[in-house]
């Protein structure tokens, strides 16, 4: 039998919803549920040749068996009885708290030089994904709003109205403020007790040291830790040209140059930067990943799902 | 370096088109929000000395490419060649090639650009067939041929000194005895502005058109208090001082260790014989001098007009009488001097053009500089990793 949609959006088209993970396409859609939606139901479209295919660990029930299922998926018992073909799909283990930490600094707000999508932009829909993808899975989501240091928590759980209520912060969350990351991610390692799996989306413009040692103490409390770094495309290479005074938007410090003249050596120094925190964030254990705002977000949820796939 | 075209070098002024497309070409710069200018900051530091040394390398090329086409139009000439290249715009080339002249002690100090003195040796001396003569040993001071086998292309028969052929002649040397028509003819030149030196060499007649118009005063002139006073048989001492190495050396190229100055001033005896006869005296005529030696009858210089030694007096006698508006502080119009054939002494002609490999040569520098400068401002020459 097949169950009719609720909603004429909540009927994807499976061919095309793959395009969704392309942040240009998702930013058209305006609903954060859906946008979250969207993304999770392209991710899967195109994850056929994934190695990650299949994550859902506990039976849940039997459906028929459409073409472009793994033919792995079919249960041959069921098919010797019957003579028909079913497929068994898994749910989530509930076991999982997992917090989806957002940099809400004005840093984030950052659309590059071209006026598309933003740093908190990007972060929140991938936010968003990242919930309704666990959500899917009864996996337990928590969320804190990273400012000027942690400004909105939502404790863990697994129902629908926490979904509800994660979405409706995420579309509230504003950008401003000058960035304290650090005490933010302290903030929340000493508000969790239980272990769980911290997902960071940040640009981690901020002292290196310090938000390293606020990650170390997250994993000194037994949390793993999965980091998005989520930069522009014109800050990573610096697409700008000729000269310019840049303006940093938290500090309001103006430097004064050439930015053909000064390519090279900035993108050296970026480039260590972001090289660091990788290097550092993979010592100690967690998951790193740089991305752009123009980064597919089905690369940030394999690597999340790379990350979650530890854990069992 | 002399220029074929001066007035074109004030388009080095045009050296101001590179700063001035410096200050032009600025561009107003743009304020960008950039959440990662901290990183800009640090990477403004290590990048500032490369782009300033580019910059000085782009106006540099800049500058030279302007200079460059500026020079190539205007015509450089370097060193000695540039010298006389100038010289031969103001006085064409004799037809005898003159070979370089003697070296002078002062030849240093004179300047290039000083007008050529054209010296005409007018030929009056009886031709003894195979004998050198003083107009040989004369025209050899300047002209620095073998006086042994002279060629005497560049002397002027007596008889046919005219005023067409001191049209654009500066000096004149008479030797020997003089013919009344071309004396007035030199006569009309000295006053004029021409010079005139007289050496009367061999037998010279008492009466003469150059004694008359030398000698009126030479009676009544003044002792020569700063003047130089020679015995019969002394003077020649008092010239060989003049060489280096003593009474040996080379006529046609003599090495002196100094000038010897006389004063030559007007209406007056600048070289006395110990006897108290005039030995070389001088008068102003009109707007030019002339000058004789061993004037009177009796007296004579000898074989002196013979002797190596002679290019000495020779050249200072022509510098005394150089015109005056010839004469250059620093320089030796005798230094300057050149024989000029008969006839040759006209205007100048116009400046031979440079050859075109020579302008082109320089255009070509100039375009490879201003396509370097136009790589290196487009960024194409720079290092991006």
């Amino acid at each position: 039998m097949i169950r009719k949609p609720r909603h004429a959006a909540a009927y994807i088209d499976m061919t095309t919803t793959a395009q969704y993970v392309n942040p240009e396409v998702a930013r058209r859609v305006a609903r954060l549920d859906l946008k979250a939606k969207f993304i999770v139901e392209g991710f899967l479209a195109g994850l056929h040749d994934s190695p990650y295919q299949g994550f859902s660990l506990e039976f849940s029930e039997y459906r028929n068996y459409v073409p472009g299922d793994d033919p792995k998926s079919l249960d041959w018992a069921v098919w010797a009885k019957t003579d028909r073909l079913f497929v068994k799909t898994f749910q989530a283990e509930t076991n999982l708290d997992a917090y989806l930490l957002v940099d809400t600094s004005r840093s984030m707000a950052y659309a590059g030089t071209k006026g598309g999508m933003t740093k908190l932009e990007y972060a929140t829909a991938l936010a968003a994904a990242l919930g309704y993808l666990l959500t899917s899975q009864r996996d337990s989501v928590g969320l804190g709003i990273l400012g000027t240091g942690l400004e909105r928590f939502l404790p863990p759980h697994a129902t629908r109205r926490q979904l509800v209520r994660i979405l409706a912060e995420l579309a509230n969350a504003k950008s401003g403020g000058a960035t304290r990351l650090a005490a933010g991610l302290h903030a929340v390692a000493q508000r969790v007790r239980r272990r769980g799996l911290m997902v960071l989306l940040s640009d981690l413009l901020d002292e290196p040291e310090a938000v390293l040692q606020a990650m170390r103490h997250l994993v000194f409390r037994g949390h793993d830790v999965v980091v998005f770094q989520i930069l522009d495309a014109a800050e990573r290479h610096l697409k700008l040209s000729g000269p310019v005074v840049l303006a940093d938007p938290e500090s309001g410090a103006e430097v004064a140059t050439d930015a053909d003249a000064i390519r090279a050596a900035y993108s050296e120094r970026i480039e260590a930067f972001v090289g660091r925190y990788e290097r550092e964030i993979r010592d100690m254990g967690g998951e790193f990943a740089a991305m752009t705002t123009s980064t597919p977000f089905d690369h940030a949820l394999v690597h999340f799902l790379a990350e979650r796939k530890k854990r069992f | 370096m002399t220029f074929a075209h001066p007035h074109i070098l004030l388009g080095l002024a045009a050296l101001a088109i590179p700063v001035l497309v410096h200050l032009l070409g600025r561009k107003r710069a743009r304020r960008v929000v950039l959440p990662t200018a901290q990183f800009a900051e640090g990477a403004l530091h290590s990048a500032r000395g490369g782009r300033w040394l580019r910059r000085l390398v782009l106006w540099g090329l800049r500058t030279g490419a302007v200079a460059l086409a500026v020079l190539a139009l205007a015509g450089p000439r370097f060193g000695a060649a540039s010298a006389r290249d100038a010289a031969e715009e103001v006085a064409p080339p004799a037809a005898e090639t003159p070979p370089a002249k003697p070296p002078l002690v002062e030849r240093s100090r004179a300047t290039p650009a000083a007008r050529t003195i054209r010296v005409l040796v007018v030929d009056a001396a009886r031709a003894d067939k195979g004998v050198p003569r003083a107009a040989d040993f004369l025209a050899a001071a300047f002209v620095g041929e073998d006086p042994m086998t002279p060629k005497r292309a560049a002397r002027a028969p007596a008889a046919e000194v005219g005023e067409a052929m001191l049209k654009d002649v500066d000096v004149v040397l008479w030797v020997g005895p003089d013919a009344p028509p071309s004396a007035k003819a030199a006569r009309e030149f000295v006053e004029r502005g021409g010079g005139l030196v007289w050496v009367p060499a061999d037998a010279t007649p008492p009466a003469s058109a150059l004694a008359d118009l030398l000698s009126a005063d030479v009676a009544s002139a003044e002792d020569p208090a700063d003047g130089v006073t020679l015995d019969p048989g002394g003077y020649l001492s008092c010239l060989l001082g003049a060489f280096e190495g003593g009474s040996s050396g080379d006529l046609r190229n003599p090495v002196f260790k100094r000038r010897l100055a006389l004063t030559l001033r007007p209406g007056a005896e600048a070289v006395r014989f110990m006897d108290g006869r005039p030995a070389i005296v001088s008068r102003t005529q009109g707007a030019g001098r002339a000058v004789a030696l061993a004037f009177g009858p009796g007296r004579a210089w000898g074989d002196l007009a013979t002797r190596p030694e002679f290019v000495v007096l020779a050249h200072s006698l022509v510098e005394g009488v150089v015109p005056h508006a010839d004469r250059v502080k620093g320089t030796l119009a005798a230094d300057r001097a050149k024989v000029v054939a008969p006839g040759e002494g006209h205007p100048p002609a116009p400046a031979p053009a440079k050859p075109a490999s020579d302008l082109v040569a320089w255009l070509a520098a100039a375009l490879v500089l201003v396509v370097a400068v136009e790589s290196l401002a487009s960024g194409r020459m720079s290092v991006r990793k």
